[in-house]
Order: structure tokens, then C-alpha cells, then sequence
């Protein structure tokens, strides 16, 4: 709990103004707050305000009403915008339209050479973030050549490569195939493992969110509940009133309690539940 | 189909030629560029196309892909080579295709062809070594550089050379996206190559309106994501790679002044029969 | 006779480029009519080449597609003819759409068939009714509508064309459970309402395992196993091969068998969880006694 905030939503309402008549609240009263080091998962259907998140937290769409504080800088002070952006690094769907360069190195170190580095710490900068999302080995390579999951790591290199303390991704995996979404899931679980950075991570694959630490039910740019994911995933109800599902192995632990098995309430992942079927049913 | 282009590619690679200051590279293609139409005689030619092999050879680029970017361009050679037999009708006659007419093949046609269709290849030769050795990035970095003077008239040259570092990156993705939509609508029957014209049209509309859509989608997405980036217009921007004039460059820029005057020097100071017939064009 | 027979194909992309690659090897197989397949396999498998070579939009370089017993290669018609009988609907079909109308759109491959103006406008309204786009939306823009009603509406335009076989290549791609529902069920529903055959491409083993009648798994361009559900999922170690894993229900169940149990084969989460209810109780029993 002594843990410093790095993001936090203080009532914040968001609202779309294309036509006046038609002005959509994309959010709507909405507080929370991650703590240095946290993996917070966001799940919502599409249009429950997940994506206007993502762009509220660097201050890209700046809050209609409330604040939106990054490191306790408000993002709405123009002031802050750059130290801003360094804190909070965003992500977004679809890598191709976030790569701006055509040589994997060269493209990594855009966010550096925009904060004007020397040469050296931009070289020392790119080495260590494409170390840290595994794709060291094509730092030469053209982008645009690339399998989607390894586009969407060389993205995320180029914003580790700013050094924030928060990594804020919509919906990254939802372009790629499987092999590519694993590749980086496992980048991000090591990002905020090893180098402590924030994840927010906003996504529909229920799965995803089973190892955060916390997660923000989203609908109609509303909280729904912000829990631990074994309370998330323990309300099947609540989920499906939010349009979503449980993840598979969480559906089969449900499915396992309505048929009067005693599973314990904290088991809604993959290895848990086989750890629970094995002490149940031991080698013959 | 559309994949297979090699024009203006860049293939990674650690020969003398990538290594070379892109500036340097840039201004010597041009001079190479302005030689070739200058040069007037066989032995000129051969010098400069000899030079544009050796580069070939030292890029280690290999020389199928090199063959792929000339075959891309073989309409026109052939073009000019049959526009040359055709307008040459002085001379020894070589050939007369048809009897009783007035036409005739002669040997200053195939001279002045063979001349052109050298001159052609020799230029998109070197002018592909320039891309096949150099990052887009390089390329456009070496660009402002060298058109930082302009600064002084209010020309936006870092926003032009950030222009073209995106357009270079995003031309493959497009020929991609194209490939894509165009085999979609020619999934729902679109007549893309054969049909009236007006249903020609009507399919070409169905293949640019998504492409010019996602083109715009693209770009506002890429903006964004420069933002987040931290990028502003006009801002001091360091760089990864800093570019070194080095003794390579020096021997580089050497060796191709060498060959270009040589060549030259040949062409405006005929020395006799020696230097080859001089096409008449 | 089988609606399709496809017989050795084989295909490279990228011929002389440093960057060449067999896309298909020597594929062989035959679809019979009303058939519901999946095709799963990991990305550079050649699904989606292969599914090019069913309407005909791609050539193989050595091989033959059959359809209804005719060479589609035969000439120009045949080609033509093939890509009407069979609808392609590619990943992302909302990044097709271009007309200036819903209607326009789903219009435009009804209108390339040659078909009268009514039955066009016909065919136009019951594609839309089947994918559930309001016909109001019809004379709107499809750049105005949402996401999942965009998918929808390209859907519908390859559906007007009323195909003997559809194919879709990864239809739920992008969606949110719920989307992804919708589309399960309307592919669901055309099978059942037209008779027509369905294929379609999937990455989640679950959609896979859940919908599809019959299971392609294809491996660097070779049709690496053609079964049902049960005895593709069974095959775990194949699957890994093919850098695929079968659905979570499958790998429980066969983790158990390892263990000694006499698990039954089940995908969806209900029938897994009676098999292993049934488990845990004879368990219990055997402890007890």
C-alpha cells in the first residue's frame, strides 16, 4: 500500500463532441489509480470507454471534467505534456501505424532522438529495449517484414526506449495470432516483472487479464468493479452483464461448482485447476 | 505480384557501399546520373557501366535481385531500342525487313540503340545500388542534410525529410494493403482486366475508395503514435546514427571522380579512331 | 462426387526473390456438399493461400482444383464462375467496403454476376436481413457505422452472392466475445438455412473445436492432419508440431488419461465438467470402499 501512484482517474468524464447533438460520453465518472509496479488489467466489450483510457492517461484527449494525474503531474497542464509522455508510454492496436521507420533500430530510436539524447545513451537505449522485449536479433531487419506479434514488440520497444514507469497498451494482441499474442504477453509479464514498470494493460481476452494484479471492469465508461481477478472471475454474472465471458479454464472451474464439486474459490487458472484435478485424482 | 519490385529496396548488409556516408552516395549517384548524359562515346559508356558492375560486384548485392529491378523497367528499353532502329536511316543498311520498301536496319540504328538501352541500365544500376545499400532512413537524414542550406529561405526541410522517411515505410505496406483489397473485390467478381470499361472503372473504384480510406486511418493513427512518441515538428532531434565523412568515403569519392572525368574526357576530346564510334543522338 | 476436389497443389510465392517461399505442398483433399469445416493452423501455414486456390483467385503452379467434377482453370468463365460459386470473404472485410451506400456495397458482387436490378435489390435486403443490419442503415454510408455492423455488412456482400460454398478467413478477428458470438451463429445459420458449405479459418482452437464439423490442420504449406474435432484434438503431440495446442477442455481430459483415467473426448466446458464429475465420483467411491 506504500507504493507510489504513477496513474491515477479522479472522477473523470470524457465526452466525444463530433456533433453537438449527438455528443457520445465515451466515460463517465471514472477513478482509479495504479500503483508504481502494478499490472492492472482493463476489460470492457467494445465501446465501454477501454480505448478512450488509453488516450486520457497521456493526456493525447484531455478529461472533459475531472483529472487525470501521471506521477502527480496533471495531464492537462501543457506544462508537463513532454515529462508527460516520457512517464506514460501507450500502446495501440494495430503495429504497422505505429512504426515509423523502415529499419527495426532505426524506428526503436525515434522516441530517443525526439528527446534530442546524445548519440551514445540513444545506442545504449535501443540496445537495452529491444533486448528487454527479445528482439535483439533484428535490430537490421526491415519492419515491414516482420510477423505481427514481433511489429507489435518492436512498438513496445520504441516506447521502453522513453524509460516510462508506466505502460499503458490498448488492446495490443488483438491483431495477432496466437503464437505472436503469447510472445507478448510474455514480453509484458517480463517488462513489469523484471524492470518494475507499470502494465495497464486493456484488452477482451479474458485470459490475459487472469494474471494481473487487479483488474477494471469497464461498461458504458462506467467502473464495474475494480478486484483482484479471482473475485473477477468468480461472478460469472457480473461479467456477462458486461458483455464479457469467463476465461476457458475459470468457465470449466463454474461449471465444475454448478455440478457441486468444491472447488475452492481461489482457483480460475489454467494450473490451478490441474493442480486441483491431480490432488483429486491421483496417478493409477 | 505487386510483392515482388525490388526498385528502391533496401537490403541490410555490411559491404563497403552500406558502410559509406549516405551523403556521399547521394551526391556521387547524382554526378553519375549527370555524367551518363553527358557521355558521347562507346568507350565512356563501358567506363561508366563497368563502374556501376563494379559496385554491383562490391555491394554484394546479389545479381538476380539487380536483374529483377532491370526487368521491371524492360518495356521501355525495348521501346527505345526499336524507336532508335526505326529513326536511323543513314548509314550502311544492315538489314532490310521488307523487300521493295524504303525501311532499313542500320548500323548507326543499332549503335545509337545499344547505346541507349546501355546508358538506361547503367542508370538504374547505380541508382538501385543507391536504395539497396541505404536505410530509407539514412536516405531522407542524408537528404536534409545536404538541403539544410535552404533553411536560411524558410524551406521546412526536416519536415520534408520526415515526409519521405514515412512514405518510404509505408510504401510496402500499401503495395501489401492493395495486393489485399484487390483480391477481395476480384473475389466478388470485380473484372479488373477484362469487361467493358465502364465496368472497369466501376472495379477500380471498389479497390482505391479502401485505399485511400485506410491510407487516411493509417496516417491519423501514425500521428498519434508520433505524439505519444514525443514528437514535435521543427524540435532538436538528435540521431542514432550520426553520419562520418571517413577515409572510405574519401578513397569512394576518389575512384568515381576518376572514372566519371576519365569518361568525360574522352567524350569532349575525341581521340581518334581508338575511342569508337560516336552515336549520332 | 464430391462438390471439390482439390488434387496435388502445390505454390510459391516470391519466385527468384531472396524472399521465395512453398506456400502449399502437394495438397490433396475433397469436400463434400454441406460440409462445415475449420481450418486451423499457425500463421505461414498456407490457409489462406489455399483458400485463395478455392475460388480461383490464385493458380497452383503444378495441380488441380475440381469443382462440381470441372477444372476451375479451365478458361476465363470457369474462373469467373468459380469465384460467384464459391464466396471468399477475406479477414478484415471491413477494410473493403467502399460503396456510397450499405446497399451499394453489398450490391456490388450481385451486380458483377450479371444479375437483373430487382433481384440484385432482392438479394441485397435479405443479406442484410440475415446478418441483422438494420435496413435503415442500407442508404447510409458504411463509414458511418460501428465496427462490428461494418463487418457485418461485408459479410453480407459476399453472402448476396449467394455461394454453394463460403469461406471465411478468420471472421471473428478483432471481435469482442459478444461480436464473436453474433458471428458464430450466423455462420451457423447460413449453413443451415442454404444447405451451402462452409469453411472457414480460425486461430482459436476453441471456435474450432465448438463449431466446425470437420478440422483441416495445415503445416508449412502440407495438409498436416483431416478429421473430426475429437480426432484432430487427440492428437496433441501432431498438434505441437504444427505450433498448435488442442482447446483447454482437450488438455485437461488427456492429461488425465495420462494419468491412468478413461477420460471421454469433450470440448465445450458443460460436457468436460460432467466427464469429470463422473471421474471425481468414482474416485470417491474407490477411496470409500
Amino acid at each position: 500500500m506504500d507504493r507510489a501512484e504513477i496513474l491515477r482517474f479522479d472522477h473523470v468524464s470524457y465526452i466525444y463532441e463530433e456533433e453537438e447533438a449527438s455528443a457520445v460520453k465515451a466515460v463517465d465518472d471514472l477513478s482509479f489509480s495504479v500503483k508504481e509496479g502494478e499490472f492492472l488489467a482493463v476489460l470492457g466489450h467494445n465501446g465501454s470507454g477501454k480505448s478512450t483510457v488509453a488516450r486520457l492517461a497521456n493526456g493525447l484527449y484531455l478529461p472533459t471534467e475531472g483529472k487525470v494525474f501521471a506521477a502527480d503531474m496533471d495531464t492537462a497542464d501543457p506544462a508537463c505534456e513532454i515529462d508527460v509522455r516520457k512517464t506514460v508510454g501507450v500502446v495501440f492496436q494495430n503495429p504497422d501505424n505505429q512504426i515509423v521507420a523502415s529499419i527495426v533500430e532505426e524506428d526503436v530510436a525515434f522516441g530517443p532522438e525526439n528527446l534530442n539524447l546524445p548519440q551514445k545513451e540513444i545506442r545504449r537505449r535501443v540496445d537495452a529495449a529491444l533486448d528487454a522485449v527479445g528482439m535483439t536479433e533484428y535490430a537490421g531487419h526491415e519492419t515491414h517484414r516482420l510477423s505481427g506479434g514481433q511489429k507489435q514488440r518492436v512498438a513496445i520497444a520504441g516506447i521502453i526506449a522513453m524509460r516510462p514507469r508506466c505502460l499503458v497498451l490498448d488492446e495490443p494482441t488483438a491483431m495477432l495470432d496466437p503464437r505472436g499474442r503469447a510472445d507478448v504477453m510474455k514480453t509484458l509479464i517480463s517488462l513489469n516483472r523484471d524492470l518494475g514498470i507499470a502494465v495497464v494493460l486493456i484488452t477482451h481476452f479474458m485470459d490475459e487479464a487472469a494474471g494481473a494484479d487487479r483488474v477494471l471492469l469497464m461498461k458504458n465508461g462506467r467502473r464495474a468493479a475494480l478486484e483482484t481477478p479471482d473475485r473477477i472471475f468468480s461472478e460469472p454474472g457480473r461479467l456477462t452483464a458486461c458483455g464479457l465471458e469467463l476465461p476457458d479454464a475459470a468457465k470449466l472451474c463454474d461449471c465444475l461448482r454448478k455440478r457441486g464439486v468444491k472447488v475452492p474459490p481461489e482457483v480460475y487458472r489454467e494450473e490451478q485447476l490441474l493442480a486441483y484435478l491431480f490432488k483429486r485424482l491421483p496417478e493409477r | 505480384m505487386l510483392k515482388e519490385i525490388t526498385i528502391g529496396q533496401f537490403f541490410p548488409g555490411r559491404s563497403l557501399l552500406h558502410k559509406l556516408d549516405p551523403r556521399t552516395k547521394l551526391v556521387l549517384t547524382f554526378v553519375y546520373i549527370v555524367a551518363l548524359f553527358l557521355v558521347r562515346n562507346f568507350f565512356g559508356l563501358f567506363l561508366m557501366a563497368g563502374f556501376a558492375g563494379l559496385g554491383v560486384l562490391i555491394s554484394r548485392i546479389p545479381l538476380k535481385t539487380v536483374w529483377k529491378s532491370i526487368r521491371a523497367l524492360v518495356f521501355i528499353v525495348i521501346f527505345t531500342a526499336v524507336l532508335q532502329l526505326l529513326y536511323h536511316s543513314d548509314g550502311d543498311v544492315l538489314w532490310r525487313p521488307f523487300p521493295g520498301k524504303e525501311f532499313a536496319v542500320t548500323w548507326d540504328g543499332v549503335y545509337s540503340a545499344v547505346f541507349l538501352v546501355l546508358r538506361i541500365v547503367a542508370l538504374v544500376v547505380m541508382s538501385s545500388l543507391l536504395t539497396y545499400t541505404t536505410s530509407p532512413t539514412m536516405l531522407t537524414d542524408a537528404i536534409e542534410r545536404l538541403l539544410s542550406p535552404l533553411k536560411v529561405f524558410h524551406v521546412k526541410v526536416h519536415s520534408l525529410a520526415m515526409m519521405m522517411t514515412i512514405a518510404l515505410r509505408f510504401i510496402p505496406t500499401l503495395i501489401e494493403e492493395l495486393d489485399i483489397i484487390m483480391n477481395a473485390q476480384k473475389a466478388r467478381g470485380a473484372k479488373l482486366d477484362a469487361g467493358k470499361l465502364s465496368e472497369r472503372l466501376k472495379s477500380m473504384v471498389s479497390i482505391f475508395i479502401p485505399l485511400f480510406v485506410s491510407a487516411f486511418r493509417r496516417a491519423a493513427e501514425l500521428a498519434v503514435a508520433m505524439e505519444c512518441r514525443c514528437y514535435t515538428d521543427g524540435a532538436n532531434r538528435s540521431r542514432l546514427k550520426i553520419m562520418r565523412f571517413s577515409r572510405l568515403d574519401l578513397l569512394w569519392l576518389f575512384v568515381h571522380v576518376a572514372v566519371v572525368f576519365a569518361a568525360l574526357f574522352t567524350s569532349f576530346y575525341p581521340m581518334g579512331s581508338f575511342f569508337l564510334f560516336q552515336p549520332v543522338i | 462426387m464430391a462438390q471439390m476436389r482439390i488434387d496435388k497443389i502445390s505454390y510459391r510465392y516470391g519466385h527468384g526473390t531472396p524472399f521465395e517461399i512453398a506456400a502449399l505442398r502437394d495438397v490433396s483433399f475433397e469436400i463434400g456438399e454441406g460440409e462445415l469445416i475449420g481450418v486451423i493452423g499457425h500463421t505461414g501455414s498456407g490457409k489462406s493461400t489455399l483458400m485463395q486456390m478455392l475460388n480461383a483467385l490464385l493458380k497452383p503452379d503444378s495441380g488441380t482444383v475440381y469443382l462440381n467434377g470441372a477444372d476451375i482453370h479451365k478458361d476465363k468463365t470457369s474462373v469467373y464462375r468459380a469465384r460467384f460459386q464459391v464466396g471468399l470473404c477475406f479477414q478484415y472485410p471491413e477494410y473493403q467496403l467502399f460503396g456510397e451506400t450499405c446497399a451499394e456495397d453489398i450490391a456490388f458482387g450481385p451486380r458483377n454476376m450479371g444479375l437483373p436490378e430487382e433481384e440484385v435489390k432482392a438479394r441485397t435486403e435479405r443479406a442484410a436481413d440475415f446478418v441483422r443490419l438494420d435496413r435503415a442503415l442500407l442508404q447510409r454510408s458504411p463509414f458511418d457505422l460501428s465496427g462490428g455492423q461494418k463487418r457485418r455488412c461485408a459479410v453480407a456482400g459476399v453472402l448476396a452472392m449467394q455461394p454453394e460454398i463460403l469461406i471465411l478467413d478468420e471472421p471473428t478477428a478483432g471481435l469482442d466475445p459478444a461480436g464473436r458470438d453474433a458471428m458464430i451463429s450466423l455462420i451457423r445459420a447460413y449453413r443451415q438455412n442454404t444447405g451451402a458449405t462452409v469453411i472457414f479459418v480460425t486461430h482459436s482452437m476453441e471456435i474450432a473445436a465448438a463449431v466446425s464439423e470437420r478440422i483441416l490442420v495445415m503445416d508449412h504449406g502440407t495438409l498436416a492432419l483431416d478429421g473430426t474435432p475429437a480426432e484432430v484434438f487427440s492428437q496433441a503431440e501432431l498438434l505441437e508440431k504444427c505450433g498448435l495446442a488442442p482447446p483447454f477442455s482437450a488438455r485437461v481430459l488427456s492429461a488425465l488419461r495420462a494419468r491412468g483415467y478413461d477420460a471421454p473426448d469433450a470440448f465445450a466446458p458443460e460436457e468436460t465438467a460432467d466427464a469429470l464429475c463422473a471421474l471425481l465420483r468414482a474416485e470417491e467411491k474407490q477411496t470409500v470402499c
